[in-house]
């Protein structure tokens, strides 16, 4: 008699078992053999949060660039001193904004102390950027604060208001070139952080079409390149490296950037010295002879572009056709720009990118004259700009302002008394308008 | 195929002959093997599907979408990897990219390089008709009649037209898409064909196209149909849960879904399709837009939907819950994005032919008793025949057979920038760097072009960062500050569109910095006379 075999009612547990291991076994070697960056891009899309930054910070303090000359046929000491004078940050401390202390900070550097008290100190500046409740205290409680906690990162507060700092990553550059370390404390309205916790949210949102890559490029180099990380992967899990910031900064054109284009000069010239400082290892040699050349065409500009009184101006681009574009009704400001921003990468460049050293002394016998002749009151509106031109000049004698003040003093014990009491926070509509 | 003549027993006659009669035909026994027979139901079909298939594969090649994919499948074969970044295009450097149609790229690349043009539009509309015979299969299977087979390939290609015109990976989806919903709507799901032919049908969906999502949507909802149709019949919640269909189905699934999982970027892809519609650039993308009746394709999809909604009314069919879920579910899809009609078509095609037959069963006379057709040697031989003779009308058919290949304005559609194209290859001292180029064309211009033009983007817009394809989109429609934006990026050749962009076109004529080089009809080309 034939067995009549009977239809099965269910799936046996072997075959569920079997089928789980296999779909379980599949999934979990497929993530074992996902490359790290990948899973980490995998965890991001899933949880609809920044890719996780992957740059273990390990430098306790930025490196320097330092200048490479001390030639005091471009700036004397008592020069220097008279400069340096009128560039002392002697700021109101209600509605103080964050650019101003940003620039003062990066001149004089976190540790100079001053004698006279109307002058913030170098732990004032980096009290106030720092910790939110001396910026409440400048700005009151309804303000927004500068700093804000974004997870493990800090999101510094920029393009918005007054009470923000001006450009992305600009704080980060000022505390970088002021020398503060990974781990000095930052306090936020929630908790207290560290600077690291700032860089690490730069890296994150960095963007590299971003308007404004000047102060960025400057701040990851600073903080990478010692301990020869060159390459990361933002926020949106894109893959950046110096070469791609380097490029981005000699995208468009020398005009477009920040300062007159004169920041970026400043940026490359420094990713050119970094790179030569860990031997050639931040940036491809493509990318290193791409911004030389880039530097010597800027270097040609303004060989042809100098103003007869040694001045350079917004047309610098121009070389020259600068003369014949120059705008008679152009701004001082414009001025100071461009030639303080000139001598400051110049005092890092190598001398083939030099235009004659005539050029270097006219250009800085014009900022000294056009600083004494300036009025202080207006120096203190500008003083974004004059900023630069105090740190250039210090530059070229191969010094810090801080260190050089400090010095100065010694023998000049009257030089920090002024005659006028610190003005109150200037009025808006009285500022030079001029983007910085 | 051989036959017999049997042996006549009239017997012999004086008289003259009369004119000799024909041998009988009908005594003529199939010796074919059963494999090899078909229906004449098959003839009908292989007809008018293959008349389908010879207008598209003669159509010229439609010029977006694909010249990017055969870039990037020719970037494969040329560095034997599949790049985790995108690798074409300068402004999307080392952005993340999950390339899952890298299959479908590379096998575009490869024919176009061994057969040029004619073979894409032959893939293409093969592709199609694939697509087609699928839908009838499945709807004649199910209303028992070739006019619901019809009916179902009809509404299909109408709602899916649009989408149907671009030469994509997608094409490739939609096939496996279409099998998935003849293997869901069927009786027979559990067959050893299924439980191996499925899994390695979806690894090698996950290596040509994302939608192998929307398959494994499809096997998730015919569980969970499954699972609905015997808590109704059964009013028990055991005996559905226990249901052995229910979990040979779940099973199943998972075995699909891991399946996906061999591809060069593993668990990614999942990731990957989960995130893809949340890319803020695709918000400027039309066909990525919400379905709307003012579009033809949101007409006909109305149209569509009401015809099946009507035909679900009057069937005496039961519909099923899975069949009804998917329905539903991917006709919402569609609603929120045109493009997702690609899922909602063979649904709406099939419910349509087989309820509206159903329907009108009861009271249309010819309709009432069908009758398969006998299956035979002889309609195979038809069909063979009909097969060989639509191929021998394919641009392709008449390249392999002939040696004659049609002129490249015949291969490719108007909109192609074939003569800008010419004058970019006749130019010595093109200007360097970024170039401004419509996203439509720069796949095209890049494939065809001179090596040394980079778009500023192209239509894999997902790779794109956010801010070059704002500033893109921004340029496109000319505004003020459109030279601003143009030296942001360095941009020294604005290839134009005339139609698209007259805007922009005005706005450089209008620049003293810039002057046109070249200009058709079609297309105006400047550069910047001061190069940046």
């Amino acid at each position: 008699m034939n067995a009549i075999r009977k239809p099965k009612k269910t799936v046996s547990l072997l075959t569920w078992l079997a089928v789980q291991l296999a779909f379980g076994g599949a999934f979990v070697a497929s993530w074992l053999l996902l490359p790290g960056t990948q899973q980490q891009e995998v965890i991001a899309h899933i949880s609809h949060r920044p890719y996780r930054l992957d740059v273990a910070l390990q430098s306790e303090k930025p490196t320097v660039v330092e200048s490479f000359y001390d030639d005091a046929d471009v700036v004397s000491d008592e020069e220097l001193a008279a400069v340096l004078k009128k560039i002392l940050p002697r700021f109101s401390r209600d509605h103080l904004r964050p650019n101003l202390v940003e620039h003062a900070l990066r001149t004089w550097g976190c540790q100079v102390e001053f004698t006279n008290p109307d002058i913030i100190s170098g732990p004032q500046m980096q009290e106030f950027l720092t910790d939110m409740s001396k910026f409440v205290d400048s700005w009151g409680k309804n303000a927004n604060p500068l700093m804000i906690e974004s997870g493990d990162g800090i999101h510094v507060r920029y393009a918005e208001d007054r009470s923000g700092s001006v450009h992305h990553d600009h704080t980060l550059a000022a505390l970088t070139e002021a020398g503060l370390s990974l781990d000095d404390p930052v306090f936020t309205t929630a908790r207290e952080m560290h600077v690291r916790n700032i860089i690490t949210e730069a890296l994150r949102d960095f963007r590299l079409d971003e308007r404004e890559t000047e102060w960025s490029a400057m701040s990851f180099g600073l903080w990478l390149a010692p301990q020869k990380t060159t390459t990361w992967h933002n926020g949106e899990g894109r893959r950046l490296t110096f070469d791609m910031l380097a490029e981005r900064l000699m995208r468009n054109r020398k005009r477009d950037g920040v300062c007159l284009g004169t920041h970026r000069v400043y940026s490359l010239m420094l990713l050119v010295r970094l790179n030569d400082q860990i031997e050639g290892q931040l940036i491809s040699q493509e990318t290193r002879e791409q911004i030389m050349a880039y530097l010597a065409s800027v270097r040609d500009l303004i060989i042809a572009s100098q103003r007869p009184d040694g001045s350079w101006d917004s047309h610098w681009t121009d070389g020259a056709e600068a003369a014949e574009k120059s705008d008679p009704d152009e701004p001082m400001s414009k001025r100071v720009i461009a030639t303080g921003h000139h001598l400051e990468w110049l005092s890092i460049a190598p001398v083939e990118l030099h235009p004659p050293r005539e050029q270097v002394q006219k250009a800085a016998d014009w900022l000294i004259a056009n600083v004494a002749a300036t009025p202080q009151d207006e120096i203190d509106s500008s003083y974004t700009f004059y900023s630069h031109v105090g740190k250039a000049l210090a530059m070229w004698r191969h010094t810090s302002p801080a260190a050089f003040w400090t010095q100065w003093r010694t023998t000049h014990p009257d030089c920090e008394i002024f005659d006028t009491p610190v003005k109150s926070e200037a009025d808006p509509a009285s500022e030079t308008k001029t983007s910085h | 195929m051989s036959a017999v003549l049997e042996k006549s027993d009239r017997p012999q006659s004086s008289e003259p002959a009369p004119t000799p009669e024909l041998p009988d035909a009908s005594v003529l026994e199939d010796r074919t093997p059963e494999w090899f027979r078909t229906t004449p139901t098959s003839a009908l079909f292989v007809l008018l599907i293959g008349v389908v298939f010879a207008l598209m594969a003669n159509r010229p090649l439609w010029h977006t979408d694909l010249w990017d994919h055969l870039n990037y499948g020719q970037n494969i074969l040329t560095t034997h990897t599949v790049s985790d970044t995108e690798p074409l295009l300068h402004l999307s450097r080392g952005v993340p990219m999950v390339n899952i149609p890298w299959l479908a790229q590379v096998s575009m690349a490869a024919v176009n390089n061994r057969f040029g043009l004619t073979a894409m539009q032959f893939g293409y509309a093969a592709l199609i008709a694939l697509s087609l015979a699928v839908i009838a299969f499945r709807s004649v299977r199910m209303s028992h009649s070739a006019f619901g087979g019809i009916l179902a390939c009809a509404i299909f290609l109408k709602v899916n037209l649009d989408q149907l015109l671009v030469i994509r990976p997608q094409l490739g989806g939609v096939l496996f898409y279409c099998v998935v919903v003849a293997w869901m709507l069927g009786r027979r799901k559990h067959s050893k064909l299924s439980w191996i032919g499925l899994p390695l049908m979806f690894a090698l969906w996950s290596n040509v196209h994302g939608s192998f999502s929307m398959g494994l949507m499809l096997m998730g909802l015919a569980a969970i149909g499954r699972f609905g149709d015997v808590l109704v019949i059964s009013k028990s919640l055991r005996v559905a849960l226990l249901d052995r269909e229910l979990h040979r189905t779940i099973l199943l699934t998972q075995l699909c879904a891991a399946a996906v999982l061999l591809n060069p970027a593993g668990i990614a892809v999942y990731a990957e399709v989960l995130s893809f519609a949340g890319n803020s650039n695709l918000g400027s993308m039309f066909e990525w837009d919400a379905l709307t009746l003012r579009s033809a394709q949101g007409q006909s999809a109305a149209a569509a939907a009401l015809l099946a909604f009507m035909a679900i009314k009057l069937s005496p069919r039961r519909m099923r819950c899975g069949e009804m879920l998917a329905f539903v579910l991917t006709g919402l899809l569609a609603t929120w994005s045109g493009r997702m009609l690609n899922w909602w078509a063979p649904f709406v095609g099939i419910i349509v032919g087989t309820h509206l037959i159903a329907a009108m069963r009861k009271t249309v006379a010819w309709l009432k008793n069908p009758e398969p057709g006998r299956a035979t040697g002889l309609w195979t031989v038809v069909n063979l025949g009909l097969v060989w003779i639509l191929f021998a009308f394919t641009s392709f058919g008449v390249q392999l057979i002939h040696g004659r290949i049609p002129d490249a304005q015949r291969l490719v559609s108007t909109e192609t920038p074939l003569a800008t194209v010419a004058f970019l290859d006749s130019t010595e001292d093109l200007p360097r760097g970024i170039s401004f180029i419509p996203a439509e064309w720069a796949g095209y211009v890049m494939n065809r072009g001179p090596a040394t033009v980079e778009p500023m983007v192209n239509l894999h817009v997902h790779v794109i960062p956010e801010q070059v394809w704002n500033d893109y989109i921004r340029i496109v429609n000319g505004p003020s500050d459109w030279e601003a934006l143009m030296d942001e990026y360095g941009i020294n050749m604005a290839v134009i569109d005339k139609d698209r962009q007259p805007g922009l076109a005005r706005r450089i004529r209008e620049s003293s910095d810039w002057t046109a080089q070249y200009e058709d009809s079609q297309a105006v080309v400047f550069f910047r006379d001061k190069r940046i």
